[in-house]
């Protein structure tokens, strides 16, 4: 694939992500300019990066739907689940064609007739009509409507208002923004005003453009737009409607009424004036009267909303009059463009797209060093050589070699753990995937949530990172499907109606511990019972001799599901026990916490480094296999009279407990390779919650490995942990003796602890 | 190219002048001239082009600028700011 494609595919993503994460933010909170602002953005530079290549009916949606926005910016198309569903679904629809060219290098065929769907979405929410054309009056921004009131001449005619605000930076990639401005035609009106305030005089940057332009003109948005095309990110241009209200009451509005109430007031009065002074109908005088009062209200003119409800009392030409009263009143002031909005200081322009950083430079200067340090303990081997060519006694050469071992040892694990921190990855990475998927299942579900995060720093392995989504996502569709109750039940409880998820990470030594909390029902033991024995599970005596939290537990059983129906998310058949073997395959574990009423906690510990891990080679027959370390609670030499033949099976008195034994010989299907040995070697480990011996024929070396995932034909065997090459060049199997174990058949009839 | 000048023997007092087109390599040059003795005048009448940011200079520094400006663009639009 080609680089300019590859960057492509990269930032394609990251701006979907942004942008999926700011239609978000908007949806919670509509009036929040500064995202619509980034949102617009993101599709700008969308438009633009698809515009490198040939796919026009991509390029035409974005082209669409940065029209869109850019009405939205403007303030000309309200902000509102119609536009913000058809964005959500542009990017999804992005999203997808990226992957489709990453994997088959071409768009999909439906292309076209899609991107041309959403297209026309776009342009229909931008045509709706007589109302959307009330709306661009009351919400014609502030600067634009301090611009016209300075322009005071040009009352009656279609204008464009434009407001320029050239990034910082403007200079150096070549922009003379007034040289742009000279360039537009019809110019009725020009101001330039600094931006931000001046910094201090010290810090004098000549070359830091620290402009805010606005103009007014009087030709179409179209051709104004055209002449800032290359610079359409910093540009916003308004049409100002033909009859808005006139130049002169503008600036006489009282300078309190802001400029959106004030337009409501200007459109009840020309509303009256339609209505010819005739009283004749009274619904429209008092809907009139009310639009005023409340608009008034909202600005805090308790008073003068109060005299608009009297002069209703006294018919159409009094209300006329009160409302022109109150929008004409106040000691006149004109606004100048300098006395408009405060000044905002210039946003920083690149700083919330965030260029993939693949490595910290800290990380790559400690691995030059190690690898300095390598070719230095390299360089002893040879003195060594020369050492034992001079006919060094085997004993002190044993020893210099010995210590060198250590070294390189040492250091070959040092540069192991800092290579392995370059594959760290934020956990925020998942934890944002989530914000979507969340969203959808709630309102699917009917249910409202509020779902947070903490600890998005955390970091990980890439390899963990990226493999935690899927159960992670299991588990928060759980607690939404399962864990929320509805909200009649919530408001019987006395909580809150909105239900709580939290996803939390953090780090806790060498592992990463990922908690998914949900304030809703919380798991009933007594119900898991019945279910688990419903199910076949356990028997009757068994659930009922099971504490609490054992059963709890249970949910993770393969073949257990709580859903009394099959629910729209969750219940499909997979149940939590997917979570439980997700978490294991990447080498941590899943347990639950709950209490009734309150709420569960679903807790995955994971590593979080692939690490080196120390390995013990045993036999068994005539092949050799590793066991972790780590899964060995101890080693015992036993002399073999010790271990009974009991019923099915065999077993030992171990620190004056029995334990079975199984021979792994058996285990792995080698047969009846007995052996005399004098003494059993048992291997003492943990399997179901339940201690086994493990009996192994011999012992050989303890290795430092890097264990492989099981992959291809191993991956689907039980017990295999992985796979590490040998020093010999032997690869050498590495057991899992607890999911062995677990999945032998012959273990299940072992007589258990204390029987 | 340069556009800004300001003799160095000129009496105290000379304005500085910007002739011609000033490009916007002009603006540092323009504001340390401002800076070195902020009571010089700027004669920017015959500028015929100025770049945004040698008008942003004059904007920020607030010059006491002679006669109308030769550029006919800033001149219509933008002297009301200048001049202030």
């Amino acid at each position: 694939m080609n680089e300019l494609l590859e960057q492509f595919l990269i930032e394609t993503r990251e701006l979907v992500q942004s942008a999926t994460e700011d239609l978000l933010a908007l949806e919670a909170a509509p009036g929040d300019a500064e995202a619509v602002n980034r949102v617009f953005r993101a599709f700008h530079t969308l438009k633009g990066s698809v515009g490198l290549f040939d796919y026009p009916s991509w390029f035409a949606l974005l082209h669409a739907a940065e029209d869109g926005l850019s009405a939205a910016r403007a303030g000309t198309l309200s902000v509102d689940a119609n536009l913000i569903d058809v964005s959500l679904e542009t990017l999804d629809a992005t999203a997808r064609w990226a992957e489709a060219i990453e994997t088959t290098k071409r768009l999909p065929d439906a292309t076209a007739a899609e991107a041309n769907a959403l297209a026309a979405r776009y342009r229909s929410l931008l045509t709706s009509g007589p109302k959307a054309q009330l709306a661009n009056v009351a919400a014609l921004p502030g600067w634009a409507a301090n611009l016209i009131d300075a322009s005071a001449e040009c009352g009656g005619m279609a204008l464009t208002a434009v407001r320029y605000r050239p990034r910082e930076d403007c200079f150096f990639a070549g922009d003379d923004p007034l040289g742009l401005v000279r360039k537009v035609p019809g110019l009725l009106a020009v101001f330039v005003i600094p931006a931000a305030p001046w910094p201090p005089g010290a810090e004098f940057d000549a070359y830091a453009c620290n402009l805010d332009i606005t103009l007014l003109t009087g030709a179409p948005r179209e051709e104004v737009e055209a002449v800032f095309r290359l610079v359409g990110d910093q540009v916003t241009a308004v049409e100002v409607p033909r009859d808005r209200p006139t130049a002169s009451a503008r600036a006489a509005v009282t300078p309190s009424l802001d400029a959106v109430v004030a337009a409501i007031l200007a459109e009840q009065v020309g509303v009256l004036a339609a209505a010819g002074g005739s009283d004749a109908d009274a619904g429209r005088l008092e809907a009139c009267a009310r639009a005023a009062a409340n608009a008034l209200l909202s600005a805090g003119h308790d008073g003068d909303a109060e005299s608009c409800k009297r002069a209703l009392e006294h018919g159409s030409d009094a209300l006329r009059e009160a409302i022109e009263s109150i929008l004409f009143g106040g000691p006149t002031k004109p606004s100048l463009p300098e006395a408009g909005e405060p000044p905002v200081p210039s946003e920083p322009f690149g700083a919330d797209v965030t260029r993939t950083l693949r490595v910290d430079a800290t990380r790559v200067d400690a691995l030059l060093a190690l690898a300095g340090e390598l070719v230095v303990a390299r360089n002893a081997l040879g003195h060594l050589a020369t050492r034992a060519e001079a006919g060094e006694s085997a004993a002190t050469l044993a020893r210099a070699i010995r210590d060198a071992d250590a070294n390189l040892g040492r250091l070959s694990a040092t540069l192991h753990r800092n290579v392995v921190s370059l594959r760290l990855t934020r956990l925020s990475k998942v934890f944002r995937r989530f914000v979507r998927p969340v969203r959808e299942a709630a309102r699917t579900l009917g249910k409202d949530v509020v779902l947070d995060f903490d600890g998005e720093d955390t970091e990980a392995d890439r390899s963990i990172v990226e493999n935690l989504f899927e159960p992670l996502l299991h588990v928060v569709r759980n607690a939404l499907d399962h864990g929320l109750e509805d909200e009649e039940t919530r408001r019987q409880c006395g909580k809150p109606q909105a239900g709580h998820i939290r996803i939390e990470a953090g780090q806790d030594g060498d592992s990463i511990v990922v908690t998914v909390s949900d304030d809703g029902r919380g798991i009933d033991p007594a119900f898991i019972r019945r279910r688990a024995v419903e199910r076949g599970l356990r028997s009757t005596e068994a659930a009922a001799a099971m504490d609490d939290d054992a059963v709890t537990d249970l949910i993770f059983a393969p073949g257990f599901s709580t859903a009394e129906a099959v629910g729209a998310l969750s219940g499909r058949g997979v149940g939590m026990d997917a979570v439980r073997a997700a978490a294991e395959r990447l080498g941590g574990r899943v347990s639950v916490e709950s209490r009734i009423g309150l709420g569960t906690v679903v807790r995955l510990n994971l590593p979080r480094t692939v690490s080196l891990i120390r390995v013990m080679v045993v036999g068994a027959g005539g092949e050799s296999y590793g066991v972790a370390m780590d899964a060995i609670v101890e080693v015992v030499r036993k002399p073999r009279t010790s271990i009974h033949a009991v019923v099915g099976g065999n077993a030992a008195v171990l620190r004056r407990r029995t334990v079975p034994v199984v021979r792994l010989a058996d285990l792995l299907g080698h047969g009846d390779s007995f052996t005399a040995a004098q003494d059993a070697l048992l291997l003492i480990v943990q399997a179901a919650g339940e201690t086994v011996a493990l009996e192994v024929d011999r012992f050989e070396e303890r290795i430092d490995a890097v264990v492989r995932p099981p992959s291809g034909l191993v991956g689907f065997m039980p017990g295999v942990a992985g796979t590490t090459p040998l020093g010999d060049g032997r690869v050498l199997l590495v057991l899992d003796p607890a999911t062995m174990l677990a999945s032998a058949p012959t273990v299940d009839e072992q007589p258990g602890e204390g029987r | 190219m340069m556009a800004v000048f300001h003799r160095s023997d000129a009496e105290p007092g000379a304005p500085i002048r910007l002739e011609g087109v000033c490009p916007v390599e002009d603006a540092e040059t323009l504001a340390s001239l401002i800076l070195e003795n902020p009571n010089t005048p700027v004669d920017w009448t015959s500028c015929t082009r100025m770049h945004t940011a040698v008008y942003q200079v004059l904007l920020r520094l607030q010059p006491t600028v002679l006669g109308p400006c030769g550029d006919p663009f800033v001149d219509a639009w933008l002297i009301p700011l200048g001049r202030r």
